[in-house]
């Protein structure tokens, strides 16, 4: 999919199936080791604010394991993992030689939000989930430090919250939560993809176009290249574009530009 | 009919997607500059009562929103609509309002709040309203809408992300012009 959107090659259905875009997106990223481009990418996780502000995945996981994420040396993505009865979009498993093993546990929303509430609420299941790593097929460590990711095209914030009562509020909860934008990935793709090698360097510049392709990206402003010649902004007042005599059909009806009333 | 016409349309319809496409990441950001903790009203939808029928003056939407409720003041909604077609309009609008409606003990904006509330605030309900300037709105019935503030520019005025940072700034802080 991420080859064919690239290069125009567009499939509606898969478009706005995030499991699609989930696999697409994470089945690359797994093949960029431990490095930049992952110590961007949990930068820009961020928790909800406590005692002041927030805290980034990167911070949190850095601290419990005495050093940053880019030191490790290995990363393993697993896919749909089945953890008892539940099944995050994605779990990232980062090792290294005597070092804990650090797991980010990632739920991926396109259009849809979680599901559940209370005691169902999905992301507080994922944090307990997280408690019991090694009732997970595969099988991870039990001393394993994990965090969940909430991965969305908007601000999560109140969903966060929400997530937080159902698990059961405290600082250390409020630790392994975190949320964070598709238009990030993409943010720390482009700002890590200068310092990585190939084949990263490659696998970073074809997310970027994906992620463009998918219109994924911050708000920058109102893109200004207009070659037509401008009318009033009325279209068919006037004849710069198309002219009311030399198009007939059902434009006769149209007197003045726009006539919808709203209703 | 001239030749060029059709490249003309084209070109047109190629701009109209570039400005959709621009507006869509608009609607998404609006959620960092409204302040936290708030939810969307509508979810996800930005637009509405489209037609898919075969018999229509067009297929395109007239304009595309997003409203945030605040969760820490019950009844604030903080919006963004774009405004691309109606009678009114020379050039395509931006529309940024701060309304609070009226809820009950029950403190739920369903129901209360209308996808179209900052555009009927802006061109039926208030006339002649000036731009980038803050208006304190009339509104028909104070037992949905207590009050309304409203912000307009036009859209392609806004060339850059804290513009719009900015625009809202002026909406909550600046005594309006009533």
């Amino acid at each position: 999919m991420l080859l064919a959107e690239i290069h125009g090659k567009h499939l509606a259905d898969a478009r706005d199936n995030e499991d699609y875009l989930t696999s697409s997106v994470f089945g690359h990223l797994r093949y960029i080791p431990p490095g930049s481009f992952w110590k961007a990418f949990l930068i820009r996780c961020r928790s909800l604010p406590h005692e002041g502000s927030g805290i980034t995945a990167y911070a949190y996981l850095s601290e419990r394991a005495g050093m940053g994420i880019e030191k490790y040396g290995s990363l393993r993505a697993i896919f749909w993992p089945r953890i008892l009865k539940d099944e995050p979009d994605l779990m990232l498993v980062f090792t290294g030689p005597n070092l804990p093993t650090l797991v980010v546990c990632v739920e991926a929303k396109l259009n849809a939000g979680k599901s559940g509430q209370g005691e169902q609420d999905q992301l507080a299941r994922y944090l307990r989930a997280c408690d019991s790593l090694d009732r997970m097929r595969p099988q991870l460590p039990t001393d394993a430090i994990s965090v969940v990711v909430y991965l969305t095209t908007h601000d999560s914030r109140s969903e966060l919250l929400d997530s937080l009562f159902a698990y059961g509020e405290s600082s250390s909860a409020r630790s392994r939560l975190y949320g964070l934008e598709w238009q990030d990935v993409l943010s720390a793709a482009e700002e890590s993809q200068s310092t990585e090698k190939e084949p990263s360097y490659q696998i970073l510049h074809d997310m970027v176009s994906f992620l463009r392709a998918l219109n994924l990206t911050h708000f920058v402003g109102m893109t200004k290249h207009v070659h037509f010649v401008a009318c009033d902004g009325r279209l068919f007042a006037f004849s710069p574009i198309l002219s009311r005599v030399d198009v007939p059909s059902g434009l006769e009806n149209i007197q003045g530009g726009w006539i919808h009333e709203r209703g | 009919m001239s030749a060029d016409d059709g490249k003309k349309i084209h070109a047109a319809i190629r701009a109209v997607c570039q400005m959709h496409s621009d507006v869509s990441k608009l609607l998404l950001d609006f959620d960092d500059f409204v302040p936290w903790p708030c939810e969307s009203v509508f979810g996800n939808v930005a637009t509405r009562d489209l037609t898919a029928q075969a018999r229509t003056k067009y297929w395109m939407s007239e304009g595309v929103y997003r409203y945030l409720h605040s969760r820490a003041q019950p009844g604030l909604v903080e919006a963004i609509t774009v405004c691309f077609i109606d009678s009114n309009l020379v050039e395509p609008l931006l529309l940024l309002g701060r309304m609070q409606y009226a809820v009950g003990e029950d403190k739920t904006i369903t129901g209360l709040c209308e996808p179209w509330d900052l555009w009927r605030l802006y061109f039926d309900w208030n006339k002649d309203l000036p731009q980038r300037v803050p208006i304190d709105c009339s509104v028909p019935d104070q037992t949905r809408i207590k009050s309304a503030r409203v912000i307009a520019a036009p859209l392609y005025s806004i060339g850059s992300r804290p513009e719009v940072g900015e625009l809202l700034t002026t909406l909550r802080n600046v005594g309006a012009t009533p």
